[in-house]
């Protein structure tokens, strides 16, 4: 690995202080993904800032809502009672991701922050335009099986593993950011992610020195603690990224659907969420023809890439049968 | 004694952190080095920046080939220099794959050797290579070994007059061994003797590659490996990371410390290389087969003629009157492919077994009927007598606890709580191989003896089965015997690999006791003081650490040591099978050969195409099992693998010869999450025609038969024959 230095931050403002004094700088929580990256000789910051100490570690009631801290662990997020009681598609997500150990040491920040997965990307002998911005991309014509249908651009197709991310978009959770000018500011956290489009190598809408600082949860999203599903399709049965997932969620009124909510994950750059396809299952009756048209809608505009042509597939296979149990109808 | 479940003796070092692997031990002032791979597949290094490098911090030397110590070639080495790459690294500029090493950095740190490794520069002048594995045919060469080209009776003309037959084609991904500990070592010399604490499955063979490429006296290496963390074939052969630490330790004259990478794993200590077979069966509608033909291509590296010899076992498992097993493959400019778990014998079951289960389907007959229809009582292609099978026996006890019987013979028949299920099942066989070895006994007053030899324990139990076996033999508990395995300065053992060394080393060990107690009691005769003076040896036994005769006298054995004189009494043994290394002995009155068969569930999602297995059995034909507990963990493990490589196991290359997932979150092998029921039985009958002990190997034949019971399962399931592993969603929706 690089030569790097390191320091604890104490503060908020020290840490934004620190990284906006310093070049090349990264903020370091859990280290799960950043320390992966620096070891393979992906990405290497010269200055390290520890944000791991800083109180936003907490999981507490708001006005209107639950505020899961930036640093709180992936496991005492998902073990938290009100997470598992209002909003349990949350707690079931992030405990189908990763292992144990991993969900003790990450954080909600960094979960967050993530990069996309690809393996051209990890190995700076491949061609990457999200690694090198220009120099092409290897996995476009590769072994993309584990990649994006959705969303892609001819520069990259890499794929937004979260699973905690993708059910956290499907609630309309929103992201609080500490800026370098000492104020706040907000994110929809469907919104926090790009699509790759001309410039792949930025993942995220965060900007220079910004910090997370928490991910809120609205009250409103608690409707949907009663029928609610995370799927998660992956090759292995644990420890192991989804190939596609489905965060599911419904209001039901008098056998109609009065609400609903889908995310998609690992088809995309970002959490996967179509407003109109969501609009589609409103009124209606649930029925396995009601989920397979959406699921149609939903992947209308998918593109396969060679061996992930399947997803497309996968993808609307896995729409169904999420609802299919939430509505109680499998 | 011999058979109980005695729990691991190196357990407890394992799980306290203190049983001490080779890169572990501590040596005075450590240099660390880090080895610097090619990115070209062919070509030759035309430029370093190798000034610039030895200017950073902590970076001492960076060796390459232009200032590199000389070695002799490894080209015309002996077979029993058994080496995974010929060309031993550094010695010119030429390269042939990816991967292959073409410089190392020595620093004062790991961290610093790491990150100086990342600035060398390397410029090559490029060549056009071929590194593709996915297009196997054109340019192939044909091995010439007989049995890698083995014709019986007349394939053709029993196709021609046939009245059903099967044809297809097979194939299985690159596979990586992917242990848990990396191949890495330490190498110090001290004049002229150098001494390395490496991970080996063969401290002589290590010895003996050093020492050749070194030219110096085997007695001037010593290689120790106590403790291994898996090999599976990765560390049976020679690799480069023992040379280039040796060399950096003689140049710079300290104990050098080498460090692969995860990564380096993928393309510096072998693999099993991509396959594809094709398979016909031709025969009646009553399923009696009358013949085979098993072709097979591969590939291999461009000077190493490492194959995959998927036919091998056609020609033993089924009594098949005309048969035509063929083998070719493609020289590429990739890393030398290696002997993995059960080589040959993995990939070529599941090619055979699936297709002998295809051609069940077509017949609509029972897959274990059928197999019995072409029950082999003698071994087919040499028609030797076996020296013991009890494979009739595992199909019915298998079947049994299985519940065979519950299976539906019409696949995409069976339906539960909205999964598909289906059954499964495949035979399994592997060789059994043995070969000799030496080993030194010495027994001390208190009755302990010690055995050493130089064998060494890959994970599977050798520390406590040899002692074992070695306690059975002297009629002494277990607990009085002392292991000293894993280290050259013991009488030469043999290499943990083909599953032979159980009866190998086990059987050595058995006839040097003997040899040993006889002596002991000779002497305890001639001792005046002896309550067994002037007695017959005849009339002699030891049991539980007594020596007793017939009328009823008794003593502690270490009486007799007491009574010398001697602190100890020792005696050294060397004794040999055949001629001396293992695999097929043509002179041997018996064919030796373990079988089993594997019966798999399958579970899937209609919808998602999502496979579990909740239950996998294996039922083993053996011979006797050393030791209850470990040797079923060792069949458990293969059955394990067999999963991995049926559901999971898949390295992917890039055109030119690059692994893409070359860590362990993208290459997949299994977690506790996917293995469910797993169970393992065997019938416990001694092979003496095969060892001392009775006893096969049992280290590959649980990975043998286990993808196709799953595949076939899969059918059995979904109506759908998946012929290219790993069986994953997509080939099912
Ligand atoms: C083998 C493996 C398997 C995995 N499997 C899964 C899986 O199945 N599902 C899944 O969802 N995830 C999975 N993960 C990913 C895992 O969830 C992430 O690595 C983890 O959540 C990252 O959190 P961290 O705190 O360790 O982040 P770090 O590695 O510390 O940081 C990641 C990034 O976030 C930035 N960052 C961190 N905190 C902040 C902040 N407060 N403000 C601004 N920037 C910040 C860092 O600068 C860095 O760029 C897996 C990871 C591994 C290694
Ligand atoms: S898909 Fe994106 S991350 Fe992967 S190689 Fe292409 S540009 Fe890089």
């Amino acid at each position: 690995m690089n030569p790097f230095q390191y320091s604890k931050a104490k503060s908020a403002d020290a840490a934004i202080n620190g990284y906006m004094e310093h070049d090349n700088t990264a903020y370091l929580a859990g280290g799960t993904n950043l320390v992966d990256r620096i070891r393979r000789d992906v990405t290497h910051p010269d200055y390290l800032i520890d944000v791991s100490e800083l109180p936003f570690s907490k999981i507490e009631k708001i006005e209107g809502g639950l505020r899961l801290g930036a640093m709180a662990s992936n496991s005492d997020t998902a073990d938290d009672e009100n997470v598992k009681n209002d909003y349990p598609i949350v707690s079931e997500a992030i405990l189908l991701g990763a292992t144990d150990q991993l969900r003790n040491k990450a954080t909600n920040g960094g979960n967050l922050m993530q990069r996309t997965r690809c393996s051209y990307y990890m190995s700076p002998h491949f061609a990457c335009n999200k690694r090198e911005p220009g120099s092409g991309c290897d996995a476009i014509d590769g072994h993309n099986r584990i990649l994006s249908v959705l969303g892609t651009s001819e520069k990259c197709i890499a794929s937004y593993p979260s699973d905690m991310c993708t059910a956290l978009a499907a609630l309309d959770a929103v992201v609080q950011i500490q800026t370098p000018n000492g104020g706040k500011r907000s994110l929809p956290l469907v919104d926090f992610r790009r699509l790759p489009g001309d410039s792949p190598e930025i993942d995220t809408n965060l900007k220079e020195g910004e910090l997370i600082t928490s991910i809120d949860l609205p009250e409103s999203s608690k409707a949907f603690a009663k029928a609610s599903h995370y799927l998660k399709v992956r090759d292995r049965h644990s420890y192991a990224f989804a190939l596609v997932s489905v965060a599911a969620a419904l209001v039901m009124e008098n056998n109609m659907i009065k609400d609903a909510r889908m995310a998609l994950g690992s088809v995309a750059a970002k959490p996967w969420r179509d407003q109109e396809a969501e609009a589609m299952f409103i009124g209606k009756k649930p029925s396995r023809e009601l989920f397979e048209k959406i699921a149609e809608k939903t992947m209308e505009g998918a593109k396969g890439y060679g061996e992930n042509d399947f997803k497309i597939e996968l993808g609307k296979r896995a729409i169904v049968k999420a609802f299919m149990k939430v509505a109680g109808l499998s | 004694m011999i058979g109980s479940p005695k729990i691991r003796v190196d357990g407890p070092e394992k799980v306290s952190g203190t049983a001490k692997y080779a890169l572990e031990y501590k040596v005075d002032s450590p240099l660390y080095a880090v080895p610097v791979k090619s990115t070209i597949n062919r070509g030759s290094v035309a430029s370093i920046n190798v000034d610039e490098v030895e200017e950073l911090p902590g970076v001492v030397k960076v060796i390459h080939a232009g200032n590199a110590m000389k070695l002799k070639s490894f080209k015309n080495a002996p077979p029993y220099v058994l080496v995974g790459q010929k060309r031993a690294p550094l010695q010119d500029k030429q390269v042939d794959y990816i991967g292959q090493d073409v410089a190392l950095v020595l620093a004062e740190t790991l961290e610093d050797a790491i990150w100086a490794g990342r600035q060398l520069k390397v410029e090559y002048s490029q060549e056009q290579g071929d590194g593709n594995i996915y297009d196997l045919k054109g340019k192939t060469v044909k091995p010439e070994q007989g049995m890698l080209q083995f014709e019986m009776g007349a394939f053709a003309e029993a196709k021609n007059n046939s009245s059903t037959s099967v044809e297809a084609t097979y194939t299985i991904p690159s596979e990586h061994h992917n242990p848990m500990e990396i191949s890495n070592c330490i190498a110090l010399w001290d004049g002229d003797r150098l001494t390395v604490y490496d991970a080996t499955q063969g401290v002589n063979n290590y010895q003996a590659c050093t020492a050749w490429c070194f030219e110096t006296d085997p007695k001037n290496v010593r290689v120790i490996s106590k403790y291994i963390g898996g090999g599976f074939g990765c560390k049976g052969s020679y690799w480069s990371h023992t040379v280039l630490a040796a060399i950096a330790a003689k140049m710079l004259d300290r104990p050098v410390k080498i460090n692969l990478s995860r990564e380096d794993m993928f393309t510096s200590a072998g693999h099993r290389p991509r396959t594809l077979q094709n398979i016909t069966i031709t025969g009646d509608q009553d399923g009696k087969v009358t013949g085979i033909q098993h072709k097979t291509n591969s590939y291999t590296n461009i000077e190493q003629k490492y194959f995959e010899s998927c036919g091998n076992l056609t020609r033993v498992l089924y009594d098949i009157p005309n048969m035509s097993v063929s083998h070719e493959y493609k020289p590429l400019n990739l890393p030398s492919p290696v002997y993995m778990r059960a080589p040959g014998e993995a990939p070529g079951s599941f090619a055979l077994e699936s297709a002998m289960d295809e051609y069940a389907a077509k017949i609509k007959m029972d897959p274990i009927e059928f197999r019995l229809k072409n029950y082999a009582e003698v071994c087919p292609f040499d028609k030797k007598p076996w020296s013991l099978k009890k494979l009739r026996e595992c199909y019915a006890k298998g079947a049994e606890i299985f519940g065979w019987d519950q299976r539906k013979q019409e696949p995409k028949n069976n339906m539960r709580d909205g999964k598909l299920i289906g059954y499964g099942m495949a035979t399994s066989t592997y060789p059994a191989n043995r070969a000799g070895g030496a080993v030194r006994l010495v027994m001390d007053a208190k009755g302990i003896l010690t055995v050493q030899t130089a064998v060494q324990d890959i994970g599977t139990g050798t520390w406590t089965v040899m002692g074992q076996i070695a306690a059975d033999a002297m009629g002494i508990s277990s607990e009085m015997v002392n292991m000293e395995l894993g280290d050259t300065d013991f009488p030469q053992g043999f290499v943990s690999g083909g599953s032979n060394l159980t009866a190998t080393a086990g059987s050595y060990i058995i006839i040097a006791v003997k040899k040993f107690k006889e002596k002991l009691l000779q002497l305890s005769i001639a001792q005046e003081k002896s309550p067994h003076y002037q007695s017959s040896v005849e009339d002699l036994s030891i049991q539980e650490g007594m020596v007793e005769s017939i009328n009823g006298n008794k003593e502690k054995i270490g009486e007799i040591i007491k009574r010398s004189g001697k602190d100890t009494y020792d005696f050294t043994d060397k004794s040999q099978v055949g001629k001396g290394g293992f695999g097929y002995n043509k002179d041997a009155p018996y064919s030796s050969h373990s079988f089993g068969v594997i019966f798999a569930e399958v579970e899937i999602d209609p919808d998602l195409g999502v496979i579990t297995v909740p239950r996998l059995t294996g039922v083993f034909d053996v011979g006797k099992i050393m030791n209850s507990k470990t040797g079923k963990s060792q069949l458990y493990g293969g059955m394990v693998w067999g999963y991995g490589m049926a559901l999971l196991e898949k390295t992917d290359y890039n055109p030119e010869g690059r692994v893409v997932n070359a860590d362990l979150a993208e290459y997949h092998v299994p977690v506790n999450a996917d293995i469910r029921e797993l169970t393992v039985d065997y019938i416990d009958e001694p092979d003496y025609n095969f060892s001392e002990h009775g006893g096969r190997g049992i280290g590959e034949i649980g990975i043998v038969g286990t993808a196709a019971a799953i595949a076939n399962a899969v059918y059995n399931a979904t109506g759908k024959r998946v012929r290219d592993l790993p069986i994953t969603m997509d080939k099912l929706i």
